[in-house]
């Protein structure tokens, strides 16, 4: 109901104004600023963060499997839940590379898929391949998403939120998560090299050519970041400036609401375990609460210490409508304080009543994101 | 309608027009989203919006052969996931190779005769994917797709000197890659003798909203055309009246879904249909196995399947003999259902309830041109830009929900552009679809399919890779839209971009 009235007052809002530009300018000065300041301090330190940690992951399994000590594996653990960290930090910018090339749901899917895993384990030609030195391409393109992947990697280190001791794990779990591992850096890279082009390294660029993944908008020649930074302008797939910034928004809004609604109000609401993200290092709450953190990256115009609140989001906003600006701020702390408290590990308190109040801050959240894209669409310079 | 300030306005008189096509799903039927989420939003019309977001994991999630929530992938597959072929809910992109694994390959193979005649030894849309110990029917590693340069009559120039790139596919598998033998009508079908094509998905939102066309509107279009002497499918129609191969199973419904027009009510549409087909994961009123007889039996003979059927799928030891064991369990008719009626119910909130993405700029003067010259030489022929739905007093054939279910959302007496006639024509193109028949496709929404899916390829086999390929493809000398196309190539360079421009506006 909430939402029907929200979706009639934006409808009303857009066919005030008609056209998506005032006086006839797809490119406003201010906006383009904030898109800038977004696209070089939110999304381009989160994905080459998110680049450098799976890297690293690799290069820390590797040091485990000759060493197989508790230490390195322990390392291991701690490296992974940075770079997942970041990648959670990066869900509220889920359009565009992530989605155009599958590389969510190629580094994301869960659950595992235990039978194909064990089939796995049980196949030398497959753990032959996985171990040699293109393990890595291997896994990306006959492993199938349901073996790839962040999950695939919790499955072999984490048991019941602890890292697991060194001797669980067997070489053939130790070579698949190496090889799958290297995929996910791959698609990391490509990220990374999606958004930024050339500002990337050089050892990740030549990565990605040679796999030959893409890395630009419609096989053409604009990256990511410029695609968006270019927004209004000819060759952009954004018309207006502004439909960069709704773009901006709409990205937050969808985290705000798969958080609350599906992340934690399917496993809430439908009492199914099963829908639990990530059961094996018990992270899901902290997950959730970088998916909102990533909303505030969004909205504060880049992650912590690279803002400059002049050219944020929050900024612009506050000039339109300073009232607006205010409830987006007390709903993204309201969202980021409920989600903080609801008990944890998620897979043992699934039904506890602190997780409707979490449910209801994200959905509370979508719906002032919802107004802030119809101001958006409204303002007039 | 509120306060107007900046852009030209047109005069209030005119006014109506333009809110009246926004709407391009109709007041329960649009949103306003114009961001890459746009192809995913709910209807209005869905008032279960909890159900809406469930049903939404079903289609974007990987299937698992056996661990939940989304569980039951195999024993063939298609592809394990509905969102690889349905690319941020858009149109599949064009393809080097076909992978089932790669994203936004929506493909089908399409294996026939040289008349057009499925294969039947293949399921209707062959699976390349198969659990251990299974082989797939078709080893995609040796599929190979070429894109070929075409030439038009007209050297690929518009009179002014303007050119244009057309390139078609070709497709071949080697026998090698059969697992099974080929047939038609039973009897046996020479490999390298088969033709193979490629079909790709377009956009799925708004499909609740064709579904909403009544039946009547629907024939009242085909009388016309028919009167026009246009001509029409003798499959769907015979003169006067609908083709008893035109209406839909045992029902009286035409069909009106697919680009063969194959499938009639939504309810046994492309998705309800898909959600088992493309990863076969059983339901309670599907409790088979998409999968063909001969497969069945190649499989149930074959020693490899033999010898580690029991390994993988212990539970179907019945009777110790592996031919039998492996042959029932892949023909069984009351497989335990993986998926459960309640997630079914969510995915149809879902399928019928994705929204419409509501047209833009249709205020902007280019725009504008275009949309009166779309009209003027002849393309709102075919893709008919309304229709006014009725009652959508759906019905489904499986009997799954009642006659307009209130669990699902409606849509009644909304006025929707589709730019469609729902009617099947032809464009004679080289290595042409199937039988050459294809319903017009829909073109709304499609303008943002580059935010939406990262690409924004076009016809059946995503051959063209813009809006001028997609109408100069149109342009055959047998085609049914070459007065048409003739006229386009008269249009002067900014006339043909005013229209290409309001192609991608609604």
């Amino acid at each position: 109901m909430k939402r029907t009235f929200i979706a009639t007052i934006v409808a009303i809002a857009f066919l005030a104004v008609g056209c998506n530009h005032s006086n006839g300018e797809l490119v406003n000065e201010k906006q383009a600023q904030v898109i800038e300041q977004y696209v070089n301090h939110t999304i381009a330190p989160t994905y080459s963060n998110l680049a450098l940690y799976t890297d690293k992951l690799v290069n820390d399994l590797e040091a485990f499997r000759d060493s197989r000590s508790q230490s390195d594996l322990n390392n291991v653990c701690e490296t992974f839940l940075t770079a997942r960290a970041w990648w959670e930090k990066s869900e509220a910018f889920l359009f565009g590379a992530a989605s155009d090339f599958g590389i969510d749901p190629h580094i994301d899917s869960w659950p595992l898929d235990v039978d194909a895993f064990n089939n796995l384990m049980n196949s030398p030609s497959m753990l032959a391949a996985l171990a040699g030195e293109d393990g890595d391409v291997v896994a990306g393109e006959q492993l199938g998403n349901a073996l790839l992947g962040f999950h695939g990697i919790e499955y072999i280190l984490f048991n019941n939120g602890q890292p697991k001791s060194a001797s669980e794990i067997t070489t053939s779990q130790l070579g698949y998560a190496i090889a799958v591992a290297g995929d996910l850096r791959n698609r990391c890279f490509q990220l990374e090299v999606s958004w930024i082009g050339d500002a990337a390294p050089k050892e990740h660029r030549d990565k990605v050519e040679e796999l030959e993944l893409n890395t630009t908008v419609n096989s053409g020649s604009y990256n990511y970041g410029d695609n968006l930074k270019k927004a209004g302008n000819p060759g952009s797939t954004y018309a207006s400036s502004v439909s960069g910034l709704m773009a901006i928004v709409d990205g937050c809004k969808t985290i705000a609401d798969e958080v609350g609604t599906s992340k934690i109000g399917k496993p809430y609401n439908g009492e199914d375990p099963n829908y639990i993200e990530s059961p094996y290092s018990q992270k899901s709450i902290e997950d959730f609460y970088n998916n909102i953190l990533s909303i505030q990256n969004a909205y504060y115009g880049g992650i912590e210490g690279q803002r400059t609140d002049k050219l944020s989001l929050h900024a612009y906003v506050k000039k339109i409508n300073a009232n607006l600006d205010n409830e987006v701020e007390n709903a993204i702390q309201n969202a980021l304080d409920k989600i903080n408290a609801m008990p944890r590990p998620f897979v043992s308190n699934y039904t506890n009543p602190k997780n409707a109040e979490a449910i209801e801050a994200c959905q509370n959240l979508d719906d002032v994101l919802s107004k802030v894209n119809e101001a958006l669409r409204t303002y007039e310079e | 309608m509120g306060v107007f300030a900046g852009c030209n306005r047109p005069e209030n008189t005119e006014l109506s027009w333009i809110e009246e096509e926004t709407y391009a799903g109709g007041k329960l039927g649009t949103t306003f989203n114009s961001s890459s989420s746009a192809y995913e939003d709910p209807a209005p019309a869905v008032t279960d919006i909890a159900a809406f977001k469930y049903g939404e994991y079903l289609f974007e999630r990987d299937f698992t052969q056996n661990t939940p929530p989304f569980n039951g992938l195999g024993p063939l597959y298609i592809r394990s996931s509905c969102i690889a072929c349905h690319p941020g809910y858009g149109h599949g992109k064009r393809m080097d190779r076909y992978a089932a694994g790669d994203w936004g390959n929506g493909y089908l193979l399409v294996v026939t005769d040289q008349n057009g005649n499925y294969v039947s030894t293949l399921t209707g849309m062959p699976q390349t994917k198969a659990v251990p110990p299974f082989k797939a029917p078709i080893d995609e590693s040796q599929i190979q797709i070429s894109w070929l340069d075409y030439t038009d009559e007209w050297g690929n120039r518009f009179p002014d000197g303007e050119t244009y790139s057309l390139i078609y596919p070709e497709v071949t598998i080697p026998a090698s890659a059969y697992y099974v033998p080929l047939e038609v009508g039973g009897q046996p079908l020479a490999y390298g003798s088969e033709v193979v094509r490629l079909e790709s998905t377009i956009g799925i939102y708004g499909t609740g909203l064709l579904d909403a066309i009544p039946d009547d509107s629907l024939k009242a279009q085909y009388l016309k055309e028919s009167n026009a002497g246009v001509p029409l499918n003798p499959a769907m129609w015979a003169g006067t009246d609908w083709a008893t191969t035109g209406l839909y199973g045992k029902t009286n419904h035409p069909k009106r879904f697919t680009y063969a027009c194959s499938r009639g009510p939504l309810q046994d549409g492309p998705g309800a249909n898909a959600i088992w087909n493309i990863t076969n994961v059983t339901r309670g009123d599907r409790r088979y196995h998409y999968m063909t007889e001969t497969y069945a039996r190649v499989a149930s003979q074959d020693p490899d399947v033999q010898a580690a059927f029991y390994t993988y799928f212990p539970d179907y030891n019945k009777t110790g003999n592996p031919e039998t064991d492996i042959y029932n369990y892949l023909m069984s008719k009351d497989l335990p259902a993986e998926m459960s009626n309640d997630d079914y119910v969510n995915l149809m909130v879902w399928h019928r309830g994705l929204a419409v993405p509501a047209a833009r700029n249709l205020d902007d003067a280019e725009v504008q041109k275009g949309r009166k010259l779309f009209r003027e030489i002849g393309c709102a022929y075919c893709h008919r830009p309304s229709w006014t739905t009725g009652p959508d007093r759906f019905t489904d054939p499986n009997g799954f929900f009642t006659t307009g279910d209130q669990r699902l959302p409606r849509y009644p007496n909304q006025k929707i552009w589709p730019y469609t006639d729902m009617v099947q024509h032809r464009l004679c193109m080289v290595n042409d679809i199937r039988t050459g028949w294809c319903r017009t496709t829909p073109l709304w929404g499609r303008g943002l399919s580059a935010i939406c899916t990262g690409s924004s390829d076009r016809l059946h086999d995503c051959r063209a890779r813009n809006v001028i390929e997609a109408i100069m493809w149109h342009g055959s000398a047998q085609s049914d839209a070459r007065w048409t196309v003739e006229k386009f190539r008269n249009l002067s360079k900014e006339d043909r971009d005013a229209v290409v421009k309001f192609i991608n506006a609604i």
